[in-house]
């Protein structure tokens, strides 16, 4: 019974059973299993943060930004919609043939003909 | 950059030879991608009908939108100049010039040198400050802080002045601690100018070269170094736009809208 019996006023580790001893794996992997549950936690906490009316007001509301025009539900943070046309020198384009490494401006005009 | 109207490739075609036009205009004659962006213009009747909301939008590399710039109404309207200066400052310098100014280096910029009557054109004042010279930065107690302030004008209508964000500096002779700013920063403010009837009666009676606006106000401010604060100063600022005639000009009859 030597090897199960728990003495810890004699301080040494091989006394404690080898099954509760702390190892330096398992406190790896407890680490492991804190930091994971840390960043689980931060992740919740950031879901609940980009729903809450403060975040949502921070956010420029393409429809805010434009009162007396139609609601749009295009936003900033939002992904931009695919789109290809064809330019006036008659090349097929898209957001990867027009982007620059910085990204890309969109001008939406009325009209060149009125 | 690329623009995108309701217009065939022909009109698109047709106006960026005319206007020298050398960036992307994508036609989208069904408003397809106009109706996927969110901005069909409500207000389209007639051969209208199917055109957008001006104004712009910035995408990132990743695909995601950055920044919207949209006025309250079709005739008032962000320039493309003023959309690239907002977000890439150091690329745009209209008509830079320097102006005499004790302690610090002023010069004035401005996004548009020429526009339409409805433009949204933005004004700059970059202030560049010896190496420890501070001057204090608006909200400081008991002290000058910068200001821009411009006269109001008649056919514009002036934005709110943006400053930079300042550095809190201790003051150890006092143990105080004021707001600063150093180095060299940029001072903005937006005006759009005057879209009203008589304005634009006015503009296109007036030279083909166009009508000046000019917009006038000091710049006030306080230096100090490390020894002394100096006087407190006013410098005078004005910055010219000039506002040309709207271009009522149509493309070739058997192309335009019906």
């Amino acid at each position: 019974m030597g090897e199960t019996k728990l003495n810890l006023h004699k301080g040494s580790a091989n006394l404690i059973p080898k099954q509760m001893r702390i190892t330096k794996g398992a406190l790896m992997r407890w680490s492991k299993s804190f930091i994971l549950f840390i960043f689980f936690a931060a992740w919740v906490t950031s879901a609940i943060e980009a729903n809450s009316p403060k975040a949502t007001a921070a956010r420029v509301s393409f429809q805010a930004a434009t009162p007396g025009h139609a609601s749009s539900t295009l936003e900033v943070g939002d992904r931009m919609p695919a789109f290809r046309a064809v330019d006036q020198f008659g090349q097929e384009r898209d957001f990867g043939n027009l982007k620059g490494p910085n990204g890309l401006v969109i001008l939406f005009f009325r009209s060149a003909d009125w | 950059m690329a623009g995108i109207s309701y217009d065939s490739q022909a009109i698109l075609k047709f106006f960026s030879n005319q206007h020298g036009i050398t960036f992307p205009l994508l036609a989208d004659p069904k408003s397809e991608i106009i109706r996927s962006f969110g901005v069909l213009n409500p207000r389209g009747v007639g051969f209208s009908e199917g055109m957008a909301i001006p104004g712009f939008f910035y995408v990132g590399s990743d695909g995601s939108i950055k920044e919207a710039f949209f006025e309250v109404n079709d005739y008032a309207r962000y320039t493309a100049n003023n959309v690239i200066a907002k977000l890439f400052p150091e690329l745009v310098s209209a008509d830079e010039r320097n102006i005499p100014a004790l302690h610090l280096n002023l010069k004035l910029t401005q996004s548009d040198a020429e526009v339409v009557p409805g433009s949204r054109v933005t004004l700059t004042a970059i202030v560049s400050l010896p190496r420890d010279v501070h001057v204090y930065a608006p909200g400081v107690r008991g002290y000058k802080p910068i200001k821009l302030e411009l006269e109001p004008a008649a056919d514009a209508v002036l934005h709110t002045v943006h400053y930079p964000r300042a550095k809190v500096m201790l003051l150890p002779a006092i143990h105080e601690k004021v707001p600063v700013l150093e180095g060299t920063f940029r001072i903005v403010e937006d005006v759009t100018v005057s879209y009203d009837r008589s304005f634009i009666e006015q503009v296109m009676k007036g030279p083909v070269s166009g009508t000046v606006l000019t917009l006038k106000g000091k710049l006030f401010y306080q230096a100090c170094d490390t020894k002394i604060c100096y006087p407190p100063d006013a410098v005078p600022v004005s910055w010219h736009i000039t506002v040309k005639p709207l271009d009522h000009s149509r493309a070739p009859e058997a192309i335009r809208h019906k």
